[in-house]
């Protein structure tokens, strides 16, 4: 729904914001509406847990004059550090969960990146899951053909088998990729719509609205 | 019109000839099926077909001659190649460069330089063809294996090429998918397209084939289907060929061990992440009396019941008891098979492997003698055949002395002579009084083992009867009658 540029540029801003002092309230502006999007994106869910989460460590810092002992002082110091970081948290959260593997190369194409760059990047990207689900499944594997080995030793031999299973989906991945003819790396036609719409023009300007906001408050 | 004459091909100057001398010709619109024992050489020529194998390896050398209408293969450049062929491999987990199947169709379309109108209407054609209309904003990780499948064909379907090249399609594919292939395949064939099928079932290909194209050890026989379908079935069987129809064949009477181990599952129901029950199951109960086939279609809750089963899955209510006595650790009561056999496996050679499970030298002897492991004793398993990494693994389960054994698709991807094998190794299992429980979708495995069917349909077992003769034909119909 957000263009992958506009996700980009929040995450740029929340980085501004770690750097400079802010507001609370500014702060809580930002967090909204970045739970806002990923509301907006179907991940209601996800965005109402990050809201909750959001609120807590807020009420943390609203009581942190109240924490007198040293371990209550730590705790509230710490809840203060996620604070900060939260924005950036979520920005990438929002980039990462939201954005398909098209948009990336979209993204990588418009910063004029070489193809033979942007493919083995992407393709990287998308075995990541992949590579996920054949540890998880080895792991198991291995627990139950020696159940009472330690967890250095099963992930040793999970590691031996996933090694093996790397060449062997390279192998196959490379085969694909001559018989789809991804190697002709001349200039394509881009058959994604790429402009901007009215919602990406709303959430950059309140996003440098705020900028403009903290530089005078 | 292809057509190869003389040709030859050495993966490398030491290696013996795959392809031996090989001619023939392969006329525009004809389905030319590839079909022989593992290892013969179906893989090889279909990679010289669609001209990866030269830039796959290079020490390859390649004799004789493959012009297509009269033109040398090697004068194809890339782009000329990828417009003529269209080229669908076997594990369809690892032919997707996209994470969504709109963009996997869209980016051979950029490829071949198309505008984005252009793609648009491939896209919608294409997806109507293969019926994947509703999957088209779906995420690829959310598909099942044969919705993989077909996505996979269409992607590489989607410039509709003159030839398209299909390397053992049906292998990870339920009943009701593979007839949904063949209907497919069977529409791209009357629109023209030159089909070439390397394939072990051979049974949905039976109308569409018009020519076998048989290798036995690099050396080309060809046959019409007429030919094949005389063939006597002894003479066909000793080919290596799998059933060209499903003919009611008596089921087998083997022996079972005397000790009777029987295994019981508590009403169990799992769900994913709080989302709908994907299992419900009110009563499984596993005898070692009978080999129990687990059927269903792809996405039934199959896997789930295994690693429910396997003690994979966080779930306390499935409790198991063996005769009677609950289980505390399920992983130690059962062994998996998984389809693919190489996760587990890490020694490097076949016989540290077995040495790692057992070493009582007379077992380990019959295992081998059986399992017929004897002549790659001293190869890396993984560097094995499909069969014969199939038969170590099940020669781990029979050595690893756990009671219950799980085999998931153990025929996937066999020849008929390896499928006899793997038959051997669970009668030897059944004689050793452990509890089978295989899943599988190959009628002929069924045919040869089957003695109990558990049907699965929607997480809940919808049937749980002894296999007869009259129940095999109606697993047949029951995947093929439904939409």
């Amino acid at each position: 729904m957000i263009n992958i540029q506009i996700k980009c540029l929040l995450l740029f801003i929340t980085h501004i914001f770690l750097f400079i002092p802010f507001h609370p309230v500014q702060q809580t502006v930002l967090v909204g509406l970045l739970l806002s999007i990923l509301f907006l994106e179907k991940e209601r869910k996800r965005s109402l847990l990050y809201g909750s989460i959001y609120l807590v460590l807020l009420g943390i810092l609203i009581a942190l004059p109240y924490f007198k002992s040293f371990l209550g002082h730590s705790f509230g110091q710490l809840a203060m550090v996620f604070l900060l970081l939260y924005p950036c948290f979520l920005a990438g959260s929002l980039l990462i969960r939201t954005s398909l593997l098209s948009d990336w190369i979209l993204l990588l194409k418009k910063c004029r990146l070489p193809m033979y760059l942007i493919l083995p990047i992407t393709v990287m990207f998308r075995f990541i899951p992949h590579f996920k689900e054949d540890f998880k499944h080895t792991f198991r594997l291995q627990k139950m053909r020696v159940p009472h080995s330690s967890l250095f030793k099963r992930l040793e031999r999970t590691l031996i088998v996933l090694l093996h299973a790397a060449i062997q989906s390279s192998q196959e991945l490379t085969m694909a990729a001559l018989a789809k003819g991804i190697n002709q790396l001349e200039t394509r036609p881009v058959s994604k719509l790429t402009s901007l719409t009215f919602l990406d023009y709303l959430v950059a300007t309140s996003s440098l609205g705020l900028i403009v906001w903290r530089s005078f408050l | 019109m292809i057509q190869a004459t003389k040709l030859s091909y050495q993966y490398n100057p030491t290696a013996p000839l795959t392809l031996n001398h090989l001619t023939f010709q392969i006329q525009p619109g004809e389905c030319v099926v590839l079909c022989g024992k593992s290892g013969c050489g179906k893989t090889t020529l279909l990679l010289l077909l669609n001209q990866l194998l030269p830039q796959l390896v290079e020490e390859g050398s390649l004799q004789g001659e493959l012009t297509f209408q009269d033109k040398s293969w090697q004068d194809f450049s890339t782009f000329e190649r990828v417009k003529l062929i269209g080229s669908v491999f076997q594990n369809p987990r690892t032919q997707f460069f996209s994470d969504r199947v709109r963009d996997e169709l869209t980016l051979v379309c950029e490829n071949l330089g198309m505008s984005s109108e252009q793609t648009q209407q491939q896209i919608t054609k294409i997806a109507a063809l293969f019926s994947i209309e509703d999957l088209l904003d779906t995420s690829m990780y959310h598909l099942s294996g044969g919705q993989k499948q077909l996505v996979a064909c269409a992607a590489a379907y989607i410039h509709e090429p003159a030839i398209f090249i299909l390397d053992e399609p049906s292998s990870h594919l339920d009943q009701e998918t593979i007839l949904k292939l063949a209907d497919v395949l069977r529409h791209i064939k009357q629109l023209g397209t030159t089909l070439i099928i390397a394939e072990h079932r051979l049974y949905y290909l039976l109308q569409l084939a018009d020519r076998y194209f048989y290798l036995d050890e690099g050396n080309l026989q060809i046959f019409t289907t007429q030919e094949l379908i005389a063939l006597p079935t002894q003479q066909r069987k000793k080919m290596g060929l799998r059933a060209l129809q499903f003919e009611v064949a008596p089921l087998p009477k083997f022996q079972h061990s005397e000790k009777l181990q029987q295994l019981v599952m508590a009403p169990a129901c799992f769900a994913y992440k709080r989302q709908y029950p994907v299992l419900s199951i009110e009563h499984l109960s596993l005898s070692n009396q009978q080999v129990n086939i687990l059927a269903g279609k792809n996405g039934a809750g199959k896997t789930t019941l295994v690693h429910l089963l396997c003690g994979f899955l966080p779930q306390k209510k499935a409790k198991l008891k063996l005769n009677g006595q609950t289980i505390r650790k399920k992983t130690t009561l059962s062994w998996l098979v998984p389809q693919e056999v190489t996760y587990q496996f890490t020694a490097h050679t076949v016989l540290a492997e077995l040495l790692s499970i057992s070493t009582d030298q007379k077992e380990l002897k019959e295992m081998i003698q059986c399992l017929n492991l004897k002549p790659v004793l001293n190869h890396n398993p993984f560097n094995l055949s499909g069969g014969e990494k199939q038969r170590l693994a099940l020669a781990l389960a029979l050595l690893s002395q756990r009671s219950f054994l799980i085999l998931d698709e153990p025929t996937s991807g066999l020849d008929y002579y390896h499928l006899t094998q793997v038959a051997k190794a669970i009668q030897l299992a059944a004689k050793k009084g452990r509890l089978l429980l295989i899943i599988t979708h190959d009628l002929e495995l069924i045919q040869l083992v089957g003695e109990r069917l558990l049907y699965l349909e929607h997480g809940k077992i919808s049937q749980d009867s002894p296999l007869i003769d009259s129940s095999i034909s109606h697993l047949f119909l029951h995947d093929e009658k439904k939409p």
